[in-house]
């Protein structure tokens, strides 16, 4: 193994602690590790107590996204020797705008509330056929939509955007990724359903560009651009009289409740 | 630190007529099958996104073109499987991929396309024409993304987070499950008349694996214990192109779109195992070819080939391979398009599973299995790249209607027993309140270093006959082991300890088939018996649960058209 480096972590036991605390575990890391694998090695050889989600290693399942060194990432997707020059260690926090559970673990009810607001599926269902149906697209429209369709659900740019922070009713940029995904396939037909919750004064319009979502996803994906071509549809449909105008504002969800 | 907390409650829930367990690809495709006019549940273990199906990245092989045919997708596969695949299950398999991939980009599925607006297909492993579809380099993403957003729309019910531990039987059928609620640590009884199991791999057996942190054979082993007979569990999948170090998987599609493996020598050495082939060989021969590289020091540090996409040129690569050339920077800090990439054969897959029919009926009424943790057996001794989604698909489909059939005939189950779940709720409030005995850690870390080193690509009966013992021993100590986390609130330790126990299961009954399969085959390649041999071992094993160990009885392998040949490529 190579040197030690201080992992300084956000402990919480609700069932135990007043309020979080931090503690400090020295890790053996080689060079090229992620921050995963040291968390993995407290978990294994120092303190299994210690939550955190955790699934595919290799940035594809969205589980492991958490405050490094003060930026929202994915643990393994950074190495440990990028991170702990600015800090001489590595300091891990749960996610932002999420009410944390239990150590690195934060409660993502509200952020899957938001997804599934949106209508985030391909509409309308088509009747079974057999047949192929052939999509010829420009290959910059479809390289678009391919790299909108990245998003691995793992709320690094829900945790850093600063509307979510002050705003709990804003959709946030997954929810509008998403709905971009869909509203700019030439196969959809779902426009008018989406319409409401994207309009609405915590949809699209509450976006303030801030960069920050596009800054910090980790697939790359570069959502403010996608947010402000939703915006620019949904302007159009307000101009062209296809849709009314939406000032009120949906319900805002209270914490308490659960998605299934 | 220690702390008491309260031993959780076991509750009723209500009653569910179709439960699975998983949410990949196939239990979501399960799901999406049942009778709407029957209550169903999904149940996972971590989010649904988090399921390892999105890992996937080369493709999904359909016959779809007019020049290809389904018979010879079929006979692909039965060759590739070393014959050892059922051939009805083979065939039904293949006739059913078109149907599969058209509903899944009916569904919205975003594949790569060819310039007239048909899906794209690229060559794979062992396919004698370019049949697997895809979406770049990420096409489990891709497909699941589909299933999970119809699976939205269609109101699926999903309790996430939560972690089976027990099916429950009475009267000879299913009765449902055990779980428990991970974000509060309580243990709930589900009652459900029919159970799909669909949940996914092993790959945390071995230490080289591209497989998850999830992936801990969890539904094999419940099955297993419950009396149901696993099915050629001796044959595990290594991927030829994993990276060395965490072994993040570089997709087969690479090789398909042309790359080279070199060794040391600048040597294109596939030419050598696989003459016609040559790197689009299927994986049991590229993987062996490449350890015996290694192993005759013609590899790079003793360790690994390389992967060269040189030739591929630079907008290839960042449009159709994007996920590993992003890859090969962040855990290599290597550029494919300037550089090779080092590469060595991991844990890849498991063919083997709980043993079904075509329908994903298993021995045991009412419960059915698809996916990974299912033995059609449509893979045999060796899976063909791409025909994994497709069996994820078109099996997980099959059983959620067999099980909606099975509601319809079979009345009510019965209640469950109160002293199944009392037997698990005594086990973890032990666990719990005796936390600080030895940790399951090193237990689970030696398991892992014993089947890469003793039951990996190449193997004997001596290093087998070591490993049992060594698994043996584990299995004593795992008995005293024990936790650190004493609390309720998403307590991991307690999960991997469990997790833990199924991996050891599960991997006595691969150590037991590679034992007593005397020869050669598809993955499963002995020293000591290099050759196939048909007239012995053109059989599946089936392993049945015992406190001594797995006891294995057979089943013949169902042959309708391709007689077993000699198989070259
Ligand atoms: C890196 C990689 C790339 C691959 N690429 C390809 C490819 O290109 N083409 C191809 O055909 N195949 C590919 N495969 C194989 C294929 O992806 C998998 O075999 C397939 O996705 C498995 O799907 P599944 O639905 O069976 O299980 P999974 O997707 O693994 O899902 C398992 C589910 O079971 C749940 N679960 C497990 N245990 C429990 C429990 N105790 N309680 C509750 N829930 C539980 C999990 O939460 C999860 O939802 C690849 C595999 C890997 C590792």
């Amino acid at each position: 193994m190579g040197s030690d480096v201080l992992f300084q972590v956000m402990r919480y036991d609700p069932r135990r602690d007043v309020e979080p605390y931090w503690a400090e575990y020295p890790v053996a890391v080689d060079d090229g590790d992620t921050v995963l694998m040291g968390l993995m090695r407290i978990r294994e050889d120092i303190d299994g107590s210690l939550a955190f989600r955790a699934s595919c290693r290799s940035g594809i399942c969205g589980s492991d996204g958490m405050v490094i060194n003060g930026r929202s990432r994915l643990a393994c997707k950074t190495q440990v020797a990028a991170v702990v020059s600015d800090r001489g260690r590595v300091v891990l926090e749960p996610l932002r705008n999420l009410r944390y559970v239990k150590d690195l673990v934060v409660d993502q009810t509200p952020f899957w509330q938001k997804f599934r607001r949106v209508e985030p599926y391909l509409m309308p269902e088509e009747p079974r056929s057999a047949a192929e149906r052939p999509m010829v697209l420009p290959q910059a429209e479809f390289d678009r939509l391919s790299k909108a369709s990245d998003c691995i659900f793992c709320e690094i740019c829900y945790s850093e955007c600063p509307i979510n922070g002050v705003d709990r009713g804003f959709l946030g940029p997954q929810a509008l990724i998403k709905a971009f995904r869909f509203e700019f396939d030439p196969r959809d037909d779902g426009a008018a359903a989406r319409y409401a919750p994207l309009s609405n004064v915590e949809g699209a319009w509450r976006c303030r560009t801030t960069f920050n979502c596009t800054d910090s996803c980790p697939k790359g994906i570069p959502i403010t651009e996608g947010i402000q071509r939703l915006k620019r549809k949904l302007v159009g449909e307000l101009l062209s009289g296809m849709q009314p105008a939406y000032r009120t504002p949906m319900p805002v969800e209270s914490p308490e409740e659960t998605s299934s | 630190m220690t702390n008491t907390g309260k031993i959780p409650k076991v509750d009723q829930t209500t009653r569910y007529d179709v439960l699975v367990v998983g949410a990949g690809l196939a239990g979501l495709r399960a799901a999406l099958a049942v009778d709407p006019q029957l209550s169903c549940v999904v149940l996972s273990k971590v989010y649904p996104v988090r399921s390892h199906s999105v890992a996937a990245q080369g493709g999904i092989n359909a016959a779809l073109d007019a020049e290809d045919q389904w018979q010879h997708h079929a006979f692909d596969t039965i060759k590739g499987s070393d014959y050892l695949a059922d051939q009805d299950a083979a065939e039904f398999m293949c006739e059913d991929a078109q149907r599969a991939v058209y509903e899944m980009e009916h569904w919205g599925t975003l594949f790569s396309r060819r310039p007239d607006g048909r899906i794209a297909q690229r060559s794979f492993g062992g396919q004698g024409y370019p049949r697997a579809c895809y979406a770049a380099d990420k096409t489990g993403r891709a497909l699941y993304q589909t299933l999970f957003e119809r699976a939205v729309a269609r109101r699926i019910a999903v309790f996430e987070e939560f972690f089976v531990l027990s099916l429950v039987v009475a009267e000879r059928r299913v009765a449902g499950v055990l779980a428990i609620e991970i974000a509060s640590g309580r243990l709930i009884a589900i009652p459900a008349r029919a159970v799909i199991f669909a949940t996914g791999g092993a790959g945390m057996m071995y230490a080289r694996t591209t497989n998850p942190y999830i992936a801990t054979g969890d539904g094999l082993a419940i099955a297993y214990r419950a009396g149901v007979p696993l099915k050629d569990m001796e044959f595990v999948q290594f991927h030829p192109t994993t990276l060395p170090g965490m072994n993040v998987l570089i997709t087969e599609g690479a090789r398909g779109e042309g790359a080279y493996l070199l060794n040391a020598e600048h040597d294109r050495f596939m030419g050598r195992y696989a003459p016609k082939l040559m790197e689009v060989a299927p994986r049991d021969i590229v993987s062996r070819a490449i350890e015996t590289e290694i192993l005759e020091g013609r590899g790079f540090a003793d360790a690994y080939v390389h992967l060269d996409l040189r030739h591929l040129g630079d907008d290839l690569i960042r449009h159709r391979l994007s996920e590993i050339y992003d890859f090969a920077i962040t855990y290599r800090g290597i550029n494919p398009v300037r550089d090779p990439v080092p590469v060595q054969p991991g844990q890849h897959y498991i063919m083997g599973g709980i043993a079904t029919g075509i329908e994903g009926q298993t021995e045991l009424a009412g419960l059915y299995a698809a996916g990974e943790c299912a033995a059609v057996s449509v893979h045999g001794a060796n899976r063909l790249g791409a025909n994994s989604l497709l069996d994820t698909l078109v099996f997980g489909r099959q059983a959620g209607l067999a099980a909606s059939r099975f509601c319809r005939e079979a009345g009510q189950g019965p209640p469950i027993p109160e002293q199944h779940w009392q037997g698990w709720a005594d086990r973890l409030a032990d666990l719990r309140s005796h936390a600080g005995r030895d940790h399951y850690a090193p237990i689970r870390r030696q398991l892992r270093a014993t089947m890469t080193d003793s039951v990996g690509t190449f193997r004997d009966a001596k290093h087998l006959a070591a490993a049992r013992a060594t698994l043996r021993a584990l299995r004593d100590a795992y008995a005293h082991a024990g936790v650190t986390d004493s609390g309720t609130v998403f307590n991991y330790d307690l999960l991997a300890f469990v997790e833990t126990g199924f991996l050891l299961d599960v991997a006595a009954t691969v150590v037991e088939g590679a034992l007593l399969r005397e020869e050669s085959r598809g993955a499963h390649w002995r020293r000591d018996y290099p050759a196939r041999d048909d007239e012995k071992f053109l059989k599946h094993f089936l392993f049945t649960w015992s406190a001594e160990g797995p006891v294995v009885g057979e089943a013949p392998v169902v042959v309708t058209h391709y007689q077993p040949k000699p198989r070259t490529y």
